[in-house]
């Protein structure tokens, strides 16, 4: 259990990171855009 | 064939999580709900900070448009988050199940009560019905609203949704350890201990490793053109059942690729647990003397009403503990927030109620039968 928690806060660490240099190299713009499609009824 | 066969598989591989990480469990939900087995909460965080960091994470480096993991946001729909909410609420406060489990559990041939898990499908059944007859009444008098805008709280923040989605991710991974720390967990001894990668994989999954995998099944959802949704599944199968009958509902009029990947996605979930159940190591206590299950109509009753109120709660409301929790937070919709927030305080203070001051249920006993016949 420990070395899962481990893995996964690792990959949390390393995905914060690399959203972060995303966000500094200019993808914000688009980031911005996303504002979402939005889901149909059956979606539910 | 493709999109039944693309949902069928998702479905299952949620049915086979569902079924590891013990959300079939009457036990582990009650506990959940009252606090004293924070398993599954830990679990559902898990699922919320992981999707969140992949959508985030795809919007922060610009490939979401090219991976289609652009969120699918439920529309906000106004009061039918608070009638929806109560009704869910109740229904899972009372029964433990929620639409997915309720397949899970009849796949993965949990409960020491006969036939109630398949009641509570055809309780599910009914509540899409009820749907079919109260949407354009409820529609009418203001409760679902017609005009449904995709509200989201990056939008309204006026923040890029790359950067609060990763804080959010962040957020809930740290609310699940917070939560391990402070709050007990219930462990079920496996038979034997478990020694290779294998033995591992058959018996009861941790919170993270279930969270995980949960996560990425909702990010594979989304990059497939689907959304994991089991009350909308469980409309969409109906709905297709009713053509296929020939008498077309008027809340599924279409049957559509989407419609068809929602339908399997919830069939799926039958063989899933099912693979689950067959494959897993069973507890100590099971593998020592395994009771019988008893036929208890009481029981059935309960499955079948309260599922079909919790149905008729999700359909009303955009969405159960997959579609408008799990599969929804990290899209950051205002309505999913209303939702979720809505039917877990309901359905926590009705659980806490039923434990409490009515003792309806023992919490302990209920956890001693499910050592024995994984609830």
């Amino acid at each position: 259990m420990k070395t899962q928690l481990r893995i996964l806060l690792a990959a949390a660490l390393v995905a914060l990171l690399a959203g972060w240099a995303g966000l500094r190299s200019g993808n914000a713009a688009l980031a911005a855009r996303l504002a979402g499609a939005p889901a149909a009824e059956a979606a539910r | 064939m493709l999109p039944l066969l693309r949902g069928a598989l998702f479905g299952a591989g949620f049915g086979f999580v569902l079924y590891q990480v013990g959300a079939t469990r009457y036990s582990r939900v009650m506990g959940m709900l009252t606090l004293r087995d924070t398993k599954v909460m830990k679990f559902a965080f898990t699922a919320i900070a992981v999707a969140s960091l992949g959508y985030g994470l795809a919007a922060a480096l610009g490939v979401a448009e090219d991976w289609n993991l652009v969120p699918r946001v439920m529309p906000f729909l106004g009061a039918a988050h608070l009638v929806g909410g109560v009704l869910f609420g109740l229904g899972l406060g009372v029964s433990g199940l929620c639409p997915g489990t309720c397949v899970a559990k009849a796949g993965g041939r949990g409960g020491e009560k006969r036939y109630a898990a398949p009641a509570a499908i055809a309780g599910l059944v009914a509540g899409v019905f009820l749907f079919a007859v109260l949407k354009d009444p409820l529609t009418a008098a203001g409760i679902i609203a017609a005009d449904q805008r995709p509200l989201t709280v990056h939008g309204t923040l006026g923040l890029p949704y790359a950067a609060v989605a990763l804080a959010w991710g962040a957020l809930f991974l740290a609310i699940a350890l917070a939560v391990d720390r402070l709050t007990p967990e219930q462990s079920y001894a496996p038979a034997r201990a478990r020694r290779t990668v294998l033995d591992h994989l058959r018996g009861e999954w941790s919170w993270a490793a279930s969270g995980t995998a949960a996560g990425l099944l909702v990010l594979g959802a989304t990059a497939d053109g689907g959304y994991l949704g089991f009350s909308g599944a469980i409309l969409a199968a109906v709905g297709a059942l009713a053509h296929a009958a020939g008498h077309p509902l008027e809340v599924v009029p279409r049957l559509t690729d989407d419609i068809l990947w929602r339908a399997a996605l919830i069939a799926g979930v039958f063989p899933g647990a099912w693979l689950a159940h067959a494959v897993s190591l069973p507890s100590r206590a099971a593998a020592a003397s395994r009771p019988a299950k008893v036929l208890d109509p009481r029981a059935l009753a309960t499955s079948f009403g309260a599922a079909a109120v919790m149905c008729l709660g999700a359909l009303v409301g955009g969405g159960c503990t997959t579609g408008a929790f799990i599969a929804a937070w990290p899209t950051l919709s205002v309505g999913s927030l209303a939702m979720a927030g809505t039917f877990f305080a309901v359905s926590m203070a009705t659980s806490n109620a039923r434990l409490s001051i009515l003792r309806s249920y023992d919490l302990r006993a209920a956890q001693a039968v499910g050592d024995r016949v994984y609830d």
